[in-house]
């Protein structure tokens, strides 16, 4: 089977410094990739490569198989959708019409939002527990909420590929498991991969079973969730002397 | 869904009561039955020759205008992602003054001055551009910035040949600078600008709303982020420039309507723009009937009485609305 999205010898560089060399990468359907790396070390300049939304230096991204350069941007919109860390919202605007912005790449140019494109953005709000705020200006949410609305945007996409930057951020410990659980099971049902940047250890162990880990000057390390989230690499990644606890059901890595 | 029906209908009702109050008031008072009369029959009655020379072209002159001025403020609000943004915050009125001055000054009139207002503005838009851009690419910040910069050295030249004006061109320098509509002379140029910019920007409508937030996320949906840019600039400052080029500088109605109409609860470019349209057009029809009946026959500058009536009606709207904007 083709895989979703596959890199080969990619090398990208942001203001002169090295993100990674060399980066050999294949994701196929169903599978969870967690990026893990210090801050400022470019997980967020990788992930908007990987996206098509920075240049490369050398290498190549390919979405099933096709060259990203080679792919129109409205349908490259189909392929993978990305969740972005930062978002400011200048002017009003309700929270149904935010989500269903995410539908933009199957609307032809003339064409208005139809029926089933807002009971699938009306969908994605119920998936993220948020339904009955449709009609609520997107500047008048909590920051959690705020999070919530953009992953349902990204929902409402359906990419093949979901780039997430930070999925839990501002989200409370109960959102926090509800969403990585919803990606996870949207990767089971519709075939999917998700690429995610993570800074808490046990989501990754949870919920990725591949790791990519940024070291300085555009190292990297690739490998099964079991194979890399050892306190050893965790500790060379980090710089920091990381514990492993162990019960019956789960691994839990704390910061000694 | 039926706000947004409720808002469009109420401004597509008040536009023609907004245009035939116009034509009806002034000097010489005329019935509705006079003015629908000289519409439908081709009379030689004075007060049939008074509406279709007269009344009727200032009104749609400034219904044009307005609908201009408010619609380049929605676009320039979205290219720059600043509410605070309006027509003229790129400079491009501020080219058409110093052209027009000029030219008042070198003592031409007529057809000289509308072609001056329209140079010096398509002037100013150009160089704007062409700074922004500089080496790299441009950001809305780096247009912001080089925009306001330019508009204060037009503004320094304005001050420069005010100063240096003999006081006969005084007057009537003032009076383009402070917006003045009795300059029209022919409505077609401003409706078909104002028609076809309504047009296209409506064709992007749905990528505006992309647009809003922010240049990545409409990067990551498909959007030519810098071909859409360009796109409004363009369209943007060619609506600023043709209703600069119709009535001077007229402040005001480009940064308020927008918000007037956000206010009412639009916030989707596809009932934004002509609802702005609609609103802005009228509320400048309803100023220049005040404008030159108010203290007749003395006429007053219409965007001074622009300012009048927008800005306790802004304020009262905004503090009276708990809507975030």
């Amino acid at each position: 089977m083709k895989p979703l999205l596959s890199v080969s010898s990619l090398q990208t560089s942001v203001a002169n410094r090295v993100i990674c060399r060399d980066l050999n990468l294949t994701i196929q359907r169903g599978e969870s990739w967690g990026i893990l790396g210090v801050n400022g070390i470019g997980k967020t300049t990788l992930l908007h490569t990987l996206a098509g939304l920075r240049d490369t230096d050398l290498g190549e991204i390919r979405y099933q198989d096709i060259p990203l350069v080679d792919i129109n941007k409205l349908e490259l919109a189909k392929q993978r959708g990305i969740l972005f860390q930062d978002k400011s919202d200048p002017f009003p605007a309700t929270v149904l019409e935010t989500v269903l912005i995410g539908r933009h790449p199957y609307i032809k140019s003339w064409q208005w939002e139809s029926m089933e494109d807002v009971a699938r953005a009306r969908r994605a709000l119920q998936q993220v527990d948020l339904a009955g705020l449709e009609n609520r200006y997107i500047n008048t949410l909590s920051g959690g909420e705020r999070q919530r609305v953009a992953i349902a945007m990204l929902i409402a996409q359906q990419p093949s590929v979901y780039l997430l930057d930070e999925p839990t951020n501002h989200l409370d410990i109960r959102h926090q498991i509800k969403i990585m659980q919803l990606f996870d099971s949207m990767k089971k049902q519709d075939d999917t991969a998700l690429v995610t940047i993570l800074h808490d250890l046990n989501l990754a162990t949870r919920f990725c079973d591949h790791i990519l880990m940024l070291f300085e000057n555009g190292k990297t390390l690739s490998g099964t969730t079991q194979e890399l989230l050892t306190t050893t690499h965790l500790e060379a990644l980090y710089g920091y002397p990381i514990h492993q606890l162990n019960d019956n059901t789960q691994t839990v890595f704390i910061p000694a | 869904m039926y706000r947004k029906s409720y808002v469009l209908i109420a401004l597509l009702t008040l536009a023609p009561i907004a245009i035939l109050t116009a034509v009806m008031v002034g000097s010489v008072s005329l019935s509705s039955q006079d003015v629908f009369q000289s519409l439908l029959g081709n009379q030689t009655t004075p007060s049939a020759q008074i509406i279709q020379e007269l009344r009727l072209p200032r009104a749609i002159g400034a219904f044009s205008c307005g609908a201009l001025l408010a619609l380049a403020g929605v676009l320039m609000q979205v290219l720059l992602r600043n509410p605070l943004a309006d027509p003229y915050v790129l400079g491009i009125s501020g080219g058409a003054a110093v052209a027009t001055l000029l030219a008042m000054l070198a003592g031409v009139s007529g057809w000289w001055l509308t072609g001056s207002a329209f140079a010096g503005s398509l002037l100013s838009m150009f160089i704007v551009f062409g700074l922004a851009q500089g080496r790299g690419s441009w950001s809305p910040t780096r247009l912001l910035l080089t925009g306001i910069v330019v508009a204060a050295g037009w503004g320094a030249c304005v001050s420069f040949i005010l100063a240096l004006a003999p006081a006969r061109n005084l007057h009537s320098m003032l009076f383009w600078l402070m917006g003045d509509l009795s300059y029209v002379k022919t409505v077609w140029p401003g409706v078909i600008v104002m028609l076809l910019g309504l047009g296209m920007a409506l064709l992007a409508a749905r990528r505006l709303n992309v647009l809003l937030h922010g240049s990545q996320q409409a990067n990551a949906l498909g959007i030519d982020v810098s071909k859409l840019r360009l796109m409004i600039y363009l369209l943007a400052s060619l609506m600023t420039a043709t209703a600069v080029t119709i009535a001077g500088s007229i402040g005001f109605v480009g940064l308020i309507v927008p918000h007037l109409v956000r206010l009412s609860g639009i916030t989707d470019h596809r009932w934004l723009l002509p609802g702005s349209a609609l609103l802005g057009g009228s509320l400048l029809v309803i100023a220049d009937t005040f404008a030159r009946t108010v203290m007749a026959p003395q006429q007053l500058p219409v965007g001074v009485i622009m300012a009048m009536i927008g800005v306790p009606l802004f304020l009262f709207l905004l503090h009276r609305n708990n809507r975030p904007l």
